[in-house]
């Protein structure tokens, strides 16, 4: 679902020295290559600040799916909770952990583009954003 | 700077007039109704985590859903400005690209 290029500056993670008392190094190598998605979407960070993408194809709530890349900002709230937001339409998305933020995410952007096609049958003000959404969004 | 969220949601409700869009629990959606041919303003707010504080993120993220400055909408919330304010803003520059 997701690509990342990190942008901040993250202490780089050495498993094998830091777990060195806990296994050998070959244990270690092995578990390394099950971190990789860790090491990505990390559950607590301070200062946590990265840029990621919503590959295309994506599905999102209310039988809605992403047509091309979304490109997304991950960041962590002072008081340890994830934010994430988008950079095209500024709606954003709050949890506990990096996954449940990028879910209240795809929930908000589902329900902002049902808002906004709804809106269009009393007011075509809106015709402009609809548009927008559609570039990258569909059903 | 954070807002406290019971003063956030008074501004958004009285203050900025905006009124729930329903049957999208448990986010809170606002439509904020603006004069012609200013796009009507849509925004999600985080009532439903009453306990935190409306962080920078967050207000940053509305304001740019708003069309106006950080700085101007932490101002409508934290007193200074109101909606009349918001609408000259808008009307003078709508920062949406659509």
């Amino acid at each position: 679902m997701l690509a990342t290029t990190v942008t901040s500056k993250p202490r780089p993670f050495d498993w094998v020295k830091e777990n060195h008392n806990v296994l050998s190094k070959t244990e270690a190598t092995k578990t390394h290559c099950y971190l990789t998605e860790q090491s990505i979407l990390p559950n607590r960070y301070s200062s946590l600040v990265f840029n990621a993408v919503m590959k295309a194809k994506t599905s999102l709530p209310e039988g809605l799916f992403l047509k091309i890349n979304l490109p997304i900002l991950i960041k962590q709230e002072p008081d340890g909770n994830f934010f994430v937001e988008d950079e095209v339409f500024s709606i954003y998305g709050l949890g506990e952990t990096t996954l449940e933020a990028i879910n209240d995410y795809t929930l908000s952007l589902s329900e902002y583009f049902i808002i906004v096609e709804e809106s269009l049958e009393s007011d075509h003000r809106n015709l402009k954003k609809f548009e927008k959404l559609t570039k990258f969004i569909s059903r | 700077m954070p807002v406290d969220m019971a003063k956030a949601k008074n501004a958004v409700e009285k203050k900025l007039r905006g009124h729930r869009i329903s049957k999208k629990d448990p986010h809170y959606w606002y439509k904020i109704d603006v004069p012609e041919p200013i796009p009507p303003i849509e925004i999600k707010c985080p009532f439903n985590h009453p306990y935190h504080d409306m962080s920078d993120n967050i207000i940053q993220s509305i304001a740019r859903m708003m069309g106006i400055k950080t700085r101007f909408l932490a101002d409508i919330l934290s007193c200074h400005k109101d909606y009349d304010d918001l609408i000259k803003q808008l009307e003078k520059q709508d920062r949406r690209n659509g």
